[in-house]
């Protein structure tokens, strides 16, 4: 059980330090931070066993301890990332900042409206190379996120959530 | 093998009991009720086993055996719930990121232009439902057309400024 809580502690420390250094995007720090602490859970777990698995039996314990690093890699990634995107978060941070006065809606759009939201994403999206820019037109460079994409249509569909086209034709 | 096959079953079936309990009744706070959803059913299915071992009804072979096993799956199972329910607000609050992929896919032959893709997405889509959350989530209050933040709002904003902090990052969204 502590070869993914050590790998996860590692990926933290390290993740933290190589974005300070202000060299890197804070992607390519989860990355680089995910890669290394996943080196460290693996060697901790061989260390631990003081040998390399051999056979189903402990392959399978090894994927069990790094499906566990990764879950909890994964999750830290989210949270980092949802500091960074989230516009709930986001939105909470103005209101914090507002303390007692309070925000209202109008002041809300104004600070953070629609307009800057997309045009974050969208540089955001063209720096990662996921989109790419051509004669003003904007078009998708890479798979995985079209996958991405389709991989959650299917999941609302399964989960009986609203599409978010229904949501928009609903607030208009 | 014990531990990989019964962690990721653990897992399997609180998603499958998520997908019935939300088609039949989605709970409002969502985030709250999955979690809670899926510590009950593991810790009930791993008692239940336990239970079910030391009777003798099954062997104890088939599944984990003692208290360090139980909670190695607990923990794998634990570990693709967080990673599950960290993801999940992106399925459920309509990801602007992912809806301006869906609009670029869907003009993949033309192309569409920055300007377009703004005027698809107005305040009412992007930044309304979101301060409905917060109302729903109890972490802000509104009262004669102002918002304000309740302490468990303050609480989890300063966990985030916290970790900008921390990282040296501006602030974030």
């Amino acid at each position: 059980m502590l070869p993914p809580i050590i790998g996860l502690v590692s990926y933290v420390i390290i993740q933290v330090l190589v974005f300070r250094t202000e060299r890197v995007r804070l992607l390519v720090s989860a990355v680089f931070g995910i890669v290394c602490g996943g080196g460290v859970s693996m060697f901790a777990h061989v260390q631990m066993i003081g040998a390399l698995p051999v056979g189903l039996n402990q392959t399978l314990f090894l994927a069990a301890n790094m499906m566990i690093y990764a879950g909890f890699a994964y999750t830290y990634c989210h949270v980092l990332s949802m500091g960074e995107t989230a516009r709930r978060v986001r939105i909470l941070i103005e209101l914090t900042e507002a303390g007692a006065e309070g925000v209202t809606e109008q002041n809300i759009c104004q600070n953070y409206g629609a307009q800057e939201m997309v045009e974050r994403r969208l540089e955001r999206l063209l720096v990662n190379e996921q989109i790419e820019e051509r004669d003003g037109k904007l078009y998708v460079r890479n798979g995985i996120v079209i996958w991405i994409t389709k991989a959650i249509w299917v999941l609302k569909g399964i989960l009986a959530l609203k599409d978010i086209e229904d949501n928009m034709r609903e607030t208009k | 093998m014990l531990v990989a096959i019964w962690g990721v079953g653990l897992f399997l079936v609180c998603f499958l009991f998520h997908i019935i309990m939300w088609r039949v009744c989605r709970p409002k706070k969502s985030g709250r009720a999955l979690l809670v959803l899926f510590l009950f059913t593991s810790i009930v299915f791993l008692g239940a086993w336990s239970v079910v071992a030391s009777l003798g009804l099954l062997a104890h072979e088939l599944g984990p055996n003692g208290v360090g096993q139980s909670l190695h799956v607990f923990l794998l199972s634990f570990a693709l719930m967080a990673m599950y329910i960290a993801s999940y607000p992106a399925v459920e609050a309509d990801s602007p990121t992912l809806l301006m992929i869906r609009m670029i896919v869907e003009h993949e032959k033309k192309g569409i232009s920055r300007e377009q893709l703004i005027a698809a997405m107005g305040d009412d889509v992007l930044v309304v439902p979101r301060l409905h959350d917060l109302l729903t989530s109890e972490l802000a209050t509104y009262e004669s057309g102002t918002y304000r933040v309740t302490p468990k709002g303050r609480g989890l904003a300063n966990l985030f400024l916290f970790t900008r902090r921390v990282l040296k990052a501006q602030k974030g969204g």
